[in-house]
């Protein structure tokens, strides 16, 4: 009988031995890919989330052209989370080109959900405001520091008051001059954060209504009031600069009664910043409590346009 | 004999193929690590540098300046930056203030410096009223050069922020 002879190759190896290494191989190099894998992964998420993830919080805004970015790595160090509200902006056509995490977002969107739940519209028309001239205190300053306006558009400066408005000089320029040479077709006031903790809310009214009336007198602008944004419970607990929601509250509501009897129109936008108790909404709150994220100022020209045009 | 050889023969040969493999993937990664500690030891870039104060150091939100802007802040010959990056504070609370030049010739280092520290000037005569508890950032020791690299530096730790960038631009 004869034996079967098994099949070998020139070494003398079964194919079944053959097969046998092969599915080792596969198996051995599967197990160690899914290994390095997992542990590559793990190292990826230790990198990102110690020195990078407060970044993440705050977004880049960057413009093509005369738009400046808010910095990444100064919200690194805020609090709170204001990527709701800083998502997108979208002026002129030519939206902003905001970026949070690293990725661009689209333009196509104008609207950001507040925390309370409420949509606020952020789209405005930089075009829109190139006639019109924002007079405020720091608060102001925002707007052409942020570069959301150019800076001949914002006559304002750090500690400005009502009553100091006709005689102070901003990079050489008198409000008069400002006036004059600029000839706005609108102009938004904004005055009373900076006095309404320390003196009696009446006078700063009057205050308020004496430039008014100046104002109308010398230039046939049309006049808008805002009325002044409320603080955070922090910053009213600090006491900076005295301000409470109450004397805030007070003041807005004798500013609106005394602009209704001039040529002004009085803008309630402290209610659009505000939270269901009045508060500064954290969203839009620099960590002062007291001053504007960049992404404010979005909200309020986005309101201020809707509100005028 | 000859079957328990070829047992063994088709063991190892999968095991020296999966340690030739896992070499292979410690050679890569090695490569790497060496590249990311090469490239932090070289990151001088103005941006990086900006990047890395701002990230090791509280800052209040700040906007960036850039090109279109820079002439509204730093009166500096756009033409002799080989690069910058600059940040202020936005909402107009804060003076601080972050700006690196790197210039393209140490010869105009001089004449930046002058414009900065007019800057300085500006900050100071602003805040010194509104802010007097903010003014410990604006120290005296607000302008750093090292050879063709110029900063300004206003912010809450500015030895810190100085730190950084004399190391970064090493």
């Amino acid at each position: 009988m004869a034996t079967k002879k098994k099949k070998t190759n020139k070494f003398g190896i079964t194919p079944s031995v053959i097969f046998l290494n092969l599915t080792i191989i596969l198996l051995l190099v599967i197990i160690f890919f899914f290994a390095y894998n997992v542990i590559k992964g793990d190292d990826e998420t230790v990198s990102v989330s110690a020195p990078f993830t407060p970044v993440t919080e705050e977004q880049e805004i960057s413009t093509p052209e005369s738009v400046p970015t808010e910095s990444d790595n100064s919200s690194v160090n805020q609090s709170k989370d204001e990527s709701s509200l800083s998502s997108e902006t979208s002026y002129d056509e030519s939206s902003f080109d905001v970026t949070s995490d690293e990725t661009s977002s689209d333009e196509t969107s104008s609207e950001d959900t507040s925390s309370e739940g409420e949509t606020v519209d952020t789209y405005f028309d930089r075009e829109f405001f190139d006639s019109s001239l924002f007079i405020g205190d720091s608060i102001s300053t925002g707007l052409s520091l942020y570069g959301f306006l150019d800076a001949e558009n914002v006559f304002a400066t750090q500690g400005l008051a009502p009553s100091t408005v006709l005689s102070i000089e901003i990079d050489g320029k008198t409000f008069s001059g400002k006036i004059a040479s600029f000839k706005p077709e609108k102009i938004f006031i904004m005055l009373g954060t900076n006095s309404v903790g320390y003196g009696n809310a009446e006078d700063l009214v009057d205050s308020m209504k004496t430039l008014v009336d100046n104002i109308s007198s010398t230039c046939k602008s049309e006049i808008y009031v805002l009325s002044i944004p409320p603080v955070t419970r922090d910053a009213e607990a600090r006491q900076d600069n005295y301000l409470t929601i109450d004397a805030i509250n007070e003041y807005n509501g004798l500013l609106k009664t005394a602009i209704s009897g001039t040529k002004a129109k009085f803008i309630d936008f402290n209610s659009i910043l505000s939270d269901s108790d009045g508060y500064f909404n954290e969203e839009y709150a620099e960590m002062d409590g007291i001053h504007f994220m960049g992404s404010t100022y979005q909200v309020m020209l986005s309101y201020l346009q809707k509100t005028t045009q | 004999m000859k079957k328990i050889t070829k047992f063994l023969a088709a063991l190892l040969v999968p095991a020296m193929i999966i340690s030739l493999t896992a070499c292979g993937g410690d050679t890569s990664s090695t490569a790497t690590e060496n590249s990311s500690a090469q490239s932090s030891v070289n990151a001088s870039a103005p941006a990086d540098i900006t990047s890395k104060i701002m990230t090791d150091i509280k800052f209040p939100s700040m906007a960036e300046i850039k090109d279109d802007r820079l002439a509204s802040y730093y009166d500096i010959d756009a033409s002799k930056i080989d690069s910058f990056s600059a940040f202020i504070c936005g909402s107009g609370a804060y003076p601080d203030e972050i700006a690196i030049f790197k210039m393209k010739s140490s010869d105009d280092v001089q004449t930046v410096k002058t414009v900065l520290e007019g800057r300085v000037e500006k900050q100071t005569t602003t805040f010194k009223d509104y802010t007097p508890d903010e003014m410990y950032k604006i120290d005296g020791k607000n302008i750093v050069v090292n050879g063709n690299y110029i900063a300004l530096i206003i912010c809450s730790d500015n030895a810190g922020a100085t730190d950084t960038f004399n190391n970064m631009t090493k």
